[in-house]
């Protein structure tokens, strides 16, 4: 391909890079997508068609009157969608750059038309960064770095070219492409792909050193909350069903303080809101009273009254999360929480124990938890009867009407019981071996839907489950209530953090013991679930890592990321030099025990020692005589060899390899004179071009002489003449 | 005149003599330009004195044959103290080495102990004669003659001696037209007489010093060491180069270089010269089948090891 024609395509896909990533980000009218279409279309049809087609385009183009007019009109039409149709800028303004972009196309002729093309194609990849935080946009950026340094790399060999030949190429649409233009080489393919990676590196070096600010200047809120069931004030039994089949996520979870596989840690209860109030239908919370958790710097939120000693950290069970946009203002965390981290104006908690934002958000959001479990006090696992706080006995023991016979079940089950523990033991108990999973209830509309479950169909899911088992506790007189949120057990091993989507919801139960506080319980058997992973799974799984990490590094990206990056980089190096002196000061402990037990030894035997050392001496020696002589014999390459040294020993090896070419081949042991003797009987007439060059080259390489521009100029035309006599001999033959 | 118009008319001044040796002639200049001693071997008749003659004769500065035959005593060449009876002390005469060229004709003819006295003079240009060293006027060149080894009635040199010469030169015979010319000229006169010198001493001693300053790149030594290194581990050869061999390669290739006009040694230089240079410094091994150091066998083992050493690009 020659230089001319890998240059107007490398400025189309520069172009139509930063377009692609435009449409991408906003959506384009029909009718401007299909005109910007048409004339890409055309810019790649004018580099790609035989020369009498070009003619005929030639013919059909439009004068540069009418476009004029159209980029008039185009202005025009500017302001009326700024004012009137799409009544904001960016569309507006995006919709005109189009335009132009479309006129650029159409009309590449002058060296400065390239110049306009490459400022549109950049504003428009700048407008779509503005517009997207999507990953997608990573590849677009790369292509559109490689495309660019293409570009102006050709932009400026032929615009040397021009300047050393005086004839105009870039200005001439017609004119039949220059055969002595040089051609593309496979070598600066991959030498221009290499710089464009190492730009690459160096953006991202910026990135992440230089400071920025926030994200989202322009951004819009981007696709709609998703619709969650169960955390709002009332819920009714049976309408989780439905979102139990939906794998959309919700969150996702990282345990940065407890690695180690999930399997060991058991699933994780994320806590969501909890219900005091069953009417026989649906549960409610009618402790709506919330209250403002106090902030202490750095963002964190805390139950506690400041001044309290927060639990010591290495009780707490710290979860880092990224929180989909919801329609519901509910945070969620292990039970149960302490502190919050996050960057919220507020935060508000209400009696129950539930985390609330003011408002539900429309971005994601990433905050951390920390819970400290809570487990069942030894003494209160004992007793037989517990005594209650009043508000408690108010809140926690209420019972619909339900049946007698749920009652009797109540009592029956804990007959045998000693103690208030046990008792909740065998509720739990017989809950999960009498009862089974089933999504597939259809009794939506059951007026009973208790009784249903416990006493006919014993079959439901864990709204049934957790319901049943407040409603029995409470029956045999122990203060539970229900709570909603997200059961995790989605383990990316990839990225490391638990994937919680829609159908993770759960509802499960909290009793009450006076002194230890709520106990999570859980009477839900496991889901009969869906065993062996496949490879779709695995990849789907890392394709969500790779998504994280991106939100996590480009996105949300912030200083203090920043901070913590130069600290984990000291630290890091403060390590290594730690070891590396620590492994240093073994090692020559080692060896020096080594060497003092070695002469000990020496000295008490004797004899195999010295033959052991006599045979290692004469080794080595032998050895080091060989490796001298192999380094010796062959020739050391030339070091500290000057610039100029260097630039005309390469112009002497491409000679060598025109020469080559042409069957004259230099041997190692052939002198440059000698070899232009060979040249002289030959091949004659490249005498006097190997001459010239072999004369300058010895000047140079062996002078020291310097290698000026005009020398430089010469000899490469010099080779370019050899290059075309070789050609043109070979053609010749042929 | 500088210097290479004086090197050009000093080789042009020689080929009056010599017909058809061009090769020949700027060898014997790169030997005197490189403060070198030359050893002409070859059969009988081919103008080996009359080289050595006419290169003396072309330069403005004393000039001493000695013939060297099998009776000739170290005294004979280097001088003798003899009683002065009107001093009543002891006298010095200075013997014919005492002179800027010098033509040892027919060297092997005279026994080693002779060949000998000569060391001293060549490596160091200077004469110690009875505790009392005389140094020698610059330039001082011996230019030596000898038939071949096998000839009957030689004392090969030995080996120290032989180092001790810059080049071995062979002249070989000239070709028919050459010859022809050579027969037509005059007879009367010998043909080394009729030319006039056109260098000074002093001017040879400039341009001695000049060819000292001829530039060597890096790459080149490691080249010129490598065909050295490469005589010492060949197996047809018994002796590789000494030292002193590689430093007088390295001399004669920048003494090239000025005589053909460069400030710089280029690699032609050393692989033109290493077969002159090297090849009577080192021995056969007789387990080769080539029993006698003969100029054509040594000269062609350097000229294949040659062939096997890297030229630097």
């Amino acid at each position: 391909m020659t230089l001319d024609r890998a240059f107007r395509l490398s400025s189309i896909l520069l172009a139509a890079t930063g377009f692609a990533s435009l449409t991408l980000a906003i959506a384009l009218p029909f009718w401007l997508l299909v005109l910007s279409g048409a004339a890409f279309a055309v810019a790649l049809l004018r580099v790609n068609l035989p020369s009498g087609l070009s003619g005929v385009l030639q013919q059909i183009r439009l004068s540069a009157l009418t476009w004029n007019i159209f980029l008039l009109l185009a202005f025009a039409g500017f302001w009326i969608d700024l004012l009137l149709v799409s009544q904001e800028l960016l569309p507006a303004g995006i919709h005109f750059l189009v335009l132009l972009l479309v006129n650029k196309l159409s009309n590449l002729d002058q060296r400065r038309d390239f110049l306009h093309l490459y400022a549109i194609s950049l504003i428009t990849l700048l407008a779509s960064a503005a517009l997207t935080t999507q990953i997608w946009y990573a590849p677009f950026f790369f292509v559109y770095l490689v495309a660019g340094v293409w570009t102006l790399l050709l932009y400026h060999l032929l615009q040397e070219h021009e300047e050393s030949t005086g004839h105009q190429m870039l200005g001439s649409h017609a004119a039949p492409l220059d055969s002595t233009l040089p051609h593309m080489t496979a070598r600066f393919f991959w030498t221009t792909n290499a710089m464009a990676a190492g730009a690459f590196g160096l953006t991202l070096l910026f990135f992440f050193s230089i400071p920025r600010v926030g994200v989202g200047l322009l951004q819009h809120s981007h696709g709609e909350s998703l619709r969650t069931t169960g955390f709002s004030e009332q819920v009714d039994l049976g309408v989780m069903a439905p979102v139990k089949q939906d794998p959309s996520i919700v969150m996702r979870v990282e345990l940065p303080d407890s690695p180690g596989t999930p399997s060991a840690r058991g699933p994780l209860y994320l806590r969501g809101v909890a219900y005091n109030r069953y009417d026989g239908k649906s549960w409610s919370n009618n402790l709506l009273h919330r209250r403002m958790l106090t902030e202490l710097p750095q963002g964190t939120f805390t139950f506690r009254t400041p001044g309290a000693k927060l639990p010591p950290q290495a009780r707490a069970l710290r979860q880092d999360i990224l929180l989909e946009p919801l329609d519901t203002a509910v945070l969620f965390g292990a039970p149960l929480a302490f502190a919050v981290r996050g960057d919220f104006h507020s935060l508000q908690s209400d009696l129950t124990g539930s985390l609330h934002l003011a408002f539900p958000s429309h971005t994601r959001i990433q905050y951390t938890v920390y819970s400290v479990p809570t487990n069942l006090n030894p003494a209160e696992q004992a007793a037989a009867a517990l005594l209650y706080p009043d508000f408690i006995l108010q809140q926690y023991l209420q019972i619909p009407s339900v049946s007698p016979q749920i009652v009797d079940l109540a009592h029956r089950v804990t007959q045998p019981a000693t103690s208030v523990s046990q008792a909740v033991a065998l509720i739990h108990t017989h809950l999960l071996t009498n009862y089974r999973y089933n999504l597939d209830v259809p009794s939506l509309q059951s007026a009973h839907p208790l009784e249903d479950f416990l006493l006919t169909r014993k079959t439901g899911y864990c709204e049934h489950y957790a319901t049943a088992m407040v409603v029995l506790l409470r029956a045999t007189g122990i203060p539970a209530r229900l709570v909603t949120g997200f059961l995790a057990t989605e383990w990316n091993e990839f990225g490391g953090y638990y994937t919680v989507r829609q159908r993770d919801a759960h509802a499960w139960v909290e009793v009450y013991f006076p002194q230890s506080g709520w106990i999570t319980m859980d009477p839900t058997p496991p889901a009969p679930e869906n065993t062996g992973q496949t490879w779709w799974q695995s990849a789907e799984r890392v394709t969500d890592s790779v998504r994280l990490q991106w939100d996590r590094l480009f996105v949300h990206f912030s200083a203090n990321d920043q901070l913590t990056v130069v600290q984990g980089i000291r630290e890091s190096g403060e390590a290594v030099r730690a070891k590396l002196s620590e492994s240093l000061n073994s090692l020559s402990a080692r060896s020096s025990a080594m060497f003092r037990r070695f002469l000990s030894s020496f000295t008490s035997t004797g004899i195999p020692e010295i033959v052991l050392l006599v045979i290692l001496a004469i080794g080595s020696t032998y050895a080091g005589r060989l490796l001298l002589r192999s380094s010796r014999s062959a020739t050391s390459p030339p070091d500290a060899l000057s610039a100029h040294q260097r630039t005309v020993i390469t112009l002497y090896t491409n000679m060598l390899h025109c020469l080559a070419q042409r069957g004259i081949v230099k041997s190692a042991s052939t002198t440059p004179m000698e070899l232009l003797r060979h040249v002289q009987e030959e091949w004659a007439e490249a005498w006097p071009f190997a001459d010239a060059l072999t004369q300058l080259y010895t000047r140079v390489r062996f002078g020291h002489a310097s290698l000026t521009p005009e020398d430089h100029s010469t000899a490469e035309n010099l080779l370019r003449r050899l290059h075309a006599l070789e050609r043109a001999t070979t053609r010749s033959q042929q | 005149m500088n210097s290479s118009q004086s090197i050009k008319s000093l080789q042009d001044n020689i080929a009056q003599v010599i017909k058809g040796k061009p090769r020949v002639i700027e060898m014997a200049v790169v030997c005197l330009l490189a403060r070198g001693h030359l050893l002409i071997e070859d059969v009988p008749g081919v103008g080996k004195t009359t080289l050595a003659h006419s290169l003396a004769r072309s330069l403005d500065c004393s000039f001493k044959r000695i013939q060297f035959t099998s009776d000739l005593l170290p005294s004979d060449i280097v001088g003798i103290s003899m009683f002065n009876r009107q001093k009543q002390a002891f006298e010095f005469m200075p013997g014919p080495l005492f002179a800027n060229i010098v033509l040892a004709d027919e060297i092997n003819r005279t026994t080693p102990k002779t060949q000998s006295s000569l060391l001293e003079a060549m490596s160091e240009s200077q004469i110690s004669v009875d505790n009392q060293t005389y140094p020698l006027q610059q330039p001082f060149m011996v230019i030596a003659t000898q038939n071949p080894a096998e000839y009957h009635g030689t004392f090969p040199l030995p080996e120290s001696q032989l180092d001790r010469f810059l080049m071995r030169l062979r002249i070989g015979y000239p070709t028919p037209d050459e010859e022809k010319k050579v027969l037509d000229r005059p007879q009367l006169l010998h043909p080394a007489d009729e030319i006039q010198p056109v260098l000074s001493a002093q001017h040879i001693v400039d341009l001695q010093a000049q060819a000292e300053k001829v530039r060597m790149e890096e790459s080149l030594m490691d080249y010129l060491l490598a065909i050295v290194f490469a005589t010492r581990h060949n197996e047809l050869l018994s002796l590789g180069v000494s030292t002193r061999g590689a430093l007088a390669l390295c001399r004669a290739a920048k003494a090239l270089a000025l005589v053909r006009d460069r400030t710089y040694c280029l690699p032609e230089d050393i692989k033109e010269l290493a077969p002159t240079v090297l090849s009577h410094r080192v021995m056969l091994s007789r387990s080769q089948g080539m029993r006698t150091n003969t100029v054509e066998h040594t000269e062609r083992v350097i000229q294949d090891i040659l062939e096997t050493v890297p030229v630097p690009v």
